[in-house]
């Protein structure tokens, strides 16, 4: 399995490329918009997006998806029935399904944030806008504290720490880190 | 892109270094594997999609390199001179870096969470939404240069220099810091508390 990473300049947001070794069919996580560099690690590389996994309804996520699907004949999964008008296939927390050759499970959003769900293939974690490196989603915050912990126990903590943690926008972490230092994290489990 | 092949060792969970099936302690050819790569970091300007955690690299040139969607977390790098390279959406976490020179570097997308730097020079460079958590940092240089959104949060800073650097939006919540200058720098637009 090889994950391509894609800066976007929509959002200053993240979009990455999931395929096999050698090409084929593949999966793009969050597509803000689809830039000349994108495409040619698509075509670089010999895949054909399939598939394309959508963590939030929100454009510097979802803007690239028209163009994409001018090209690409890609299914679109989020937690939306519908997404910029087009139809999608809903997926549910703790969902799981294999697409391009790969096993996709759908981790738990806040109940709240109602177009959210995060998404694990093997060891890594895409969170979109619900955990960066070092920080929670400032969404997530508007929760009382003790549902905030609620949900990061239940949800992220049972993560193994080589979880890569690759999230919307800002760098790449593992769980490791953010056990360690994130200071929302931190504290949830040292109360614990 | 990471490759994310896990050493075959058993009950190694690590990732096995990029063109091989272990990871570097597992390795049966360390040294000639180690040789094999420090050639390459010379002779190439590219270092792409290259997993090597565990690395030890000392007295070595990586002036003006592209590093980019990189792995090199729990290495050690003694006397590494990074000056003018370019730093994308990396890996360099629980890493040491000593006597290590980072003058003019670009660093952005990249993490570098719950490393060690001891005498460090970052100066002149552009450090952007990039990651310093929980890092031990003692006699460093970061003057005059731009951290935007770089997060120090649980940094432990000590003779630590930041003169004239842009902080805006940059984080040191929860940091400890000890003789630490931030003269002529926008230290208002930085976040201490939250």
């Amino acid at each position: 399995m090889r994950c391509f990473y894609n800066f976007i300049l929509n959002g200053f947001s993240n979009t990455y490329l999931v395929g096999p070794d050698g090409g084929g069919d593949a999966i793009l996580v969050d597509p803000g918009e689809l830039n000349i560099k994108l495409f040619k690690l698509i075509e670089d590389n010999d895949f054909y997006i399939k598939h394309i996994l959508i963590t939030h309804n929100d454009n510097p996520h979802t803007e690239g998806i028209r163009t994409i699907l001018k090209i690409y004949d890609a299914k679109i999964y989020c937690n939306s029935s519908r997404i910029n008008d087009m139809d999608t296939i809903k997926v549910k927390a703790d969902d799981e399904f294999t697409i391009s050759g790969f096993k996709v499970k759908a981790v738990k959003a806040p109940d709240f944030l109602t177009d959210s769900i995060l998404y694990r293939i093997d060891n890594m974690l895409f969170t979109g806008d619900i955990l960066g490196a070092g920080r929670i989603s400032k969404r997530l915050k508007t929760l009382p504290d003790e549902d905030i912990a609620e949900y990061i126990k239940n949800n992220l903590l049972c993560l193994d720490d080589n979880t890569l943690v690759f999230p919307g926008h800002g760098p790449p972490s593992t769980m490791k880190v953010e056990k360690m230092f994130n200071p929302d994290i931190k504290d949830i489990l040292e109360s614990s | 892109m990471f490759t994310f092949n896990v050493c075959k060792s058993r009950d190694c969970g690590k990732y096995s270094v990029t063109g091989y099936d272990r990871c570097f302690s597992h390795l049966e050819n360390r040294e000639a594997v180690l040789k094999r790569y420090l050639e390459s970091f010379s002779s190439e300007e590219m270092i792409r999609n290259t997993n090597f955690e565990e690395i030890h690299v000392e007295n070595f040139l990586l002036q003006n390199k592209q590093i980019i969607v990189s792995n090199f977390s729990n290495s050690i790098f003694e006397n590494v001179d990074f000056s003018g390279s370019h730093i994308l959406f990396s890996l360099f976490q629980f890493s040491v870096f000593s006597d290590c020179t980072f003058t003019e570097t670009i660093i952005k997308y990249s993490n570098f969470a719950g490393s060690t730097f001891r005498n460090c020079d970052f100066s002149g460079s552009d450090i952007v939404n990039s990651n310093f958590l929980g890092v031990a940092a003692s006699v460093c240089n970061f003057n005059d240069s731009n951290l935007y959104y770089t997060n120090f949060t649980n940094a432990t800073l000590k003779d630590v220099t930041f003169l004239d650097c842009n902080l805006k939006k940059a984080d040191f919540y929860r940091s400890r810091r000890i003789n630490v200058n931030f003269k002529y720098s926008n230290y208002e637009e930085a976040d201490f508390e939250r």
